[in-house]
């Protein structure tokens, strides 16, 4: 089944179909914003940037 | 540089051809979006190869890491010849084998020949990318719209404010609030409608 948000923008909307994607970008986006604050990511920027910098060989 | 039409183009034009401090932002950027699904496929890969053996974070953490700087660094990602979820399988699938292959004697390879292709997509690898994917429209939206129509679209849309509370918040008449939310959902699905996401987006 389509999902709602690949709908062509000419279709309209029903308010559930509306609602499923708000709820889905709101999830999306939470969890993204978390990120940033979680140690074990803050961890992994710092080994791709030591990676990407040549700090670390990367093989 | 040229201008993105979308973050999912962007993503096979970022090199480090002289600006240096846009290139820095996007690796990170696409580490915030894409280091969840990695991760799963980094676990599920290395679950396959090694008859479900519990990997190591760390290992885990070392495959993503060196997947982000193969992405960046060594290759380019073409949508024209493939899926960007296709393209970051084949990059993790290989890290993985090696790290797997590397640790072993070479009498003792724990991937035989004809066997290092990558397993089928999990659930979980799905919903978390379908997630990333998500959050990448949502940037490429804030790309797409003036900042003040974002801010509305995130108060109300993305953060559950009511258009009454933004109303207020932002001392503007109600009918701003749901106006600019109608304009900012239509331009949502017209980015939407790029047949890149659509792509992307099923399995």
């Amino acid at each position: 089944m389509k999902h709602p948000l690949f709908k062509s923008p000419a279709d309209k909307l029903s308010p559930s179909e509306e609602a499923a994607i708000t709820k889905e970008l709101a999830n999306a986006y939470r969890q993204n914003e978390t990120h940033e604050k979680q140690p074990e990511f803050k961890r992994l920027v710092e080994n791709v940037g030591k990676r990407i910098s040549g700090e670390t060989k990367d093989k | 540089m040229p201008l993105p039409t979308t973050s999912l183009s962007l993503l096979s034009r970022l090199r480090d051809e002289g600006d240096h401090a846009g290139w820095q932002f996007s690796w990170k950027r696409f580490l915030e979006l894409y280091h969840e699904p990695l991760t799963a496929m980094a676990a599920g890969i290395y679950r396959h190869h090694t008859g479900n053996a519990i990997p190591p974070p760390q290992a885990i953490e070392d495959v993503v890491a060196s997947v982000v700087v193969d992405f960046f660094k060594r290759d380019r990602f073409d949508p024209n010849r493939g899926r960007l979820r296709t393209y970051l399988r084949l990059l993790t699938n290989a890290r993985v084998v090696g790290m797997l292959r590397k640790e072993k004697p070479l009498d003792h390879d724990p991937i035989p020949d004809g066997e290092e292709n990558p397993p089928k997509e999990t659930p979980e690898e799905t919903r978390t990318f379908q997630q990333s994917l998500l959050a990448t429209l949502i940037e490429d939206l804030r790309e797409h719209i003036p900042l003040r129509q974002f801010e509305i679209f995130e108060m109300v849309k993305l953060k559950g404010a009511s258009p009454d509370e933004a109303a207020a918040e932002l001392g503007v008449h109600r009918g701003v609030i749901d106006n600019t939310i109608y304009k900012v959902m239509s331009r949502l699905r017209e980015i939407a409608a790029n047949p890149e996401y659509q792509e992307e987006y099923y399995s």
